[in-house]
């Protein structure tokens, strides 16, 4: 029957030719994504070298729940390396002030004054910058559209967590300079945990020094100062693991510091994803000393405490309560 | 500007929203230039105020915003430092402030014992009620708080890149 044949030929190669089509589409659609994603880390690294190769200063809004807190930040990077300055504009004027000697912040309100020399924090690489290329196995990352943020345009992006071990962000950053103008840090619901808002974003070309210095002498008040001195601690003395960790999560630096008002110093092994991080603190617990045994929260932040051979376990981090929960249960003495 | 987000706007910095209310406030803040020049008023009037070096430098911006306190409508006005009166909870506001200095991470994490912990067990006295509304670890034992605290800000340091989180320790606890 040859038009029956025809007819199957043809639908044959009217289906064949859909499949084509639509194998195309979706090739060149993960292409699409895959190339997004890539731009959107682009636009990542490119925040991290601009919030610290610019001079700007901008107001900005941090949010946590109700809680709301109003704070200017200076930043300039000039011929004596970058300076920054953030300063709180609620009630007492709280201030961190950045250089390349360390971290000094103020508090009227404690009347006192806590300097860091320890420098390992000092103008460290901005976020998002040195993050391993593996990250897109936890995380999607893709542009969310465009926007406006204190008057300037921004592109909004996407950064999800593949499971529900890490949190997600989302990113307003200035189409001109890359600055990030906003950012929120999501639940896996969804739901703002945490929101930075710049209401002003300006660039001058110069900033005085006058504007980098603290409005507060700190005359009268408390200094504190520590080196920050962490002694590396050789991987065979440790005698404490971690059976379990989030996929991606690797031990970035382990330590024994001299934390004060601890009587030997606390054993501290900080993993990272290179997004999220946790911290496992170890001590020995001393008599006098309160157990900490189960959950506590501080905005984003989660802790979970527990006591293995009279040893005080607690981990840390901006990360879900079910990842410090995990983390904890599986701490082990060797 | 409507009055009513005027009134919002003030409720806001008063911290006397809901999570929702503040979320949309703020997201309007982005969107509406008027709103947010009165948003920065606020902020300078604030300073002005309470007396504050104002961070804006210029003796004439501070002539300014002098001005704009006697202009602005009362409603708008910021509140001058607060009377005990005005909330319900004032009246503990002296027993929270102490607790706000014996609890807060820094003197923790780097003061030696001594008068921090007197303070301390006199903030674990002072009734639940009394506690600040503010960035506070959720256990009611200044002893675990401190140790939690001085995790914290050990594990910032050594996470922290760029300025951005220390939003946190700006943020942390403030008078309230």
């Amino acid at each position: 029957m040859p038009t029956d044949k025809t007819a199957g030929a043809r639908s044959g190669g009217l289906l064949w030719r859909l499949v084509s089509v639509l194998t195309l589409i979706l090739l060149s659609l993960a292409a699409y994504a895959a190339e997004s994603s890539q731009v959107a880390r682009q636009w990542l690294t490119k925040m991290g070298e601009a919030s610290r190769a610019l001079t700007y200063e901008g107001t900005f809004v941090y949010r946590q729940g109700t809680q709301l807190e109003t704070m200017r930040i200076i930043h300039r990077m000039g011929a004596d390396g970058e300076r920054e300055r953030l300063v709180s504009m609620n009630g007492v004027a709280r201030e961190v002030l950045r250089d390349k000697t360390g971290v000094t912040c103020i508090l009227p309100d404690n009347h006192s004054v806590v300097v860091d020399k320890s420098g390992r924090n000092g103008l460290l690489p901005g976020p998002f910058n040195d993050y391993p290329e593996g990250l897109d196995d936890y995380y999607t990352f893709s542009f969310a559209g465009d926007d406006r943020v204190a008057d300037r345009p921004a592109r909004i992006i996407e950064i999800k967590p593949r499971d529900e071990y890490r949190y997600g962000y989302r990113l307003w950053l200035d189409e001109k300079t890359k600055l990030l103008l906003k950012s929120e840090l999501l639940d896996d619901g969804g739901k703002v945990l945490e929101q930075i808002l710049f209401t002003s974003m300006n660039l001058p070309d110069a900033i005085s020094d006058e504007m980098l210095e603290p409005a507060v002498s700190g005359e009268g008040f408390s200094w504190f100062t520590s080196d920050g001195s962490g002694t590396p601690v050789e991987t065979e003395g440790v005698d404490w693991e971690v059976a379990w960790l989030p996929e991606g999560f690797t031990l970035t630096s382990q330590e024994a510091d001299p934390l004060p008002k601890r009587l030997a110093p606390v054993q501290h092994m900080l993993f990272t994803d290179g997004l999220a991080s946790v911290s496992l603190y170890i001590e020995g617990l001393a008599a006098d000393k309160e157990q900490f045994e189960g959950f506590s929260q501080i905005g984003a932040m989660n802790a979970y405490g527990v006591v293995v051979d009279n040893y005080q376990v607690t981990v840390v981090g901006e990360v879900p309560k079910v990842t410090v929960d995990r983390v904890g249960a599986a701490v082990r003495r060797r | 500007m409507s009055e009513q987000l005027r009134e919002g706007l003030s409720a806001l910095v008063d911290g006397e929203t809901d999570e929702r209310e503040a979320a949309r406030l703020l997201d309007q803040l982005t969107r509406d230039a008027e709103l947010k020049a009165a948003w920065e008023r606020y902020h300078l009037m604030s300073d002005v105020l309470r007396n504050n070096p104002p961070l804006v430098s210029g003796e004439d911006l501070v002539e300014r915003v002098r001005h704009s306190i006697d202009t602005e409508p009362v409603m708008f006005r910021p509140r001058p430092p607060r009377a005990a009166a005005l909330k319900p909870l004032a009246g503990f506001a002296l027993a929270a402030s102490i607790a706000v200095v014996a609890v807060v991470g820094f003197r923790a994490v780097v003061g030696p014992s001594g008068e921090g912990n007197e303070l301390a067990e006199l903030a674990a006295d002072t009734p639940e009620q009394s506690q600040p509304r503010g960035m506070r670890w959720d256990v009611d034992r200044p002893g675990v708080e401190e140790r939690l605290n001085t995790y914290l800000v050990n594990h910032s340091e050594h996470t922290a890149r760029g300025m951005l989180p220390y939003a946190r320790v700006v943020a942390y606890n403030a008078n309230r």
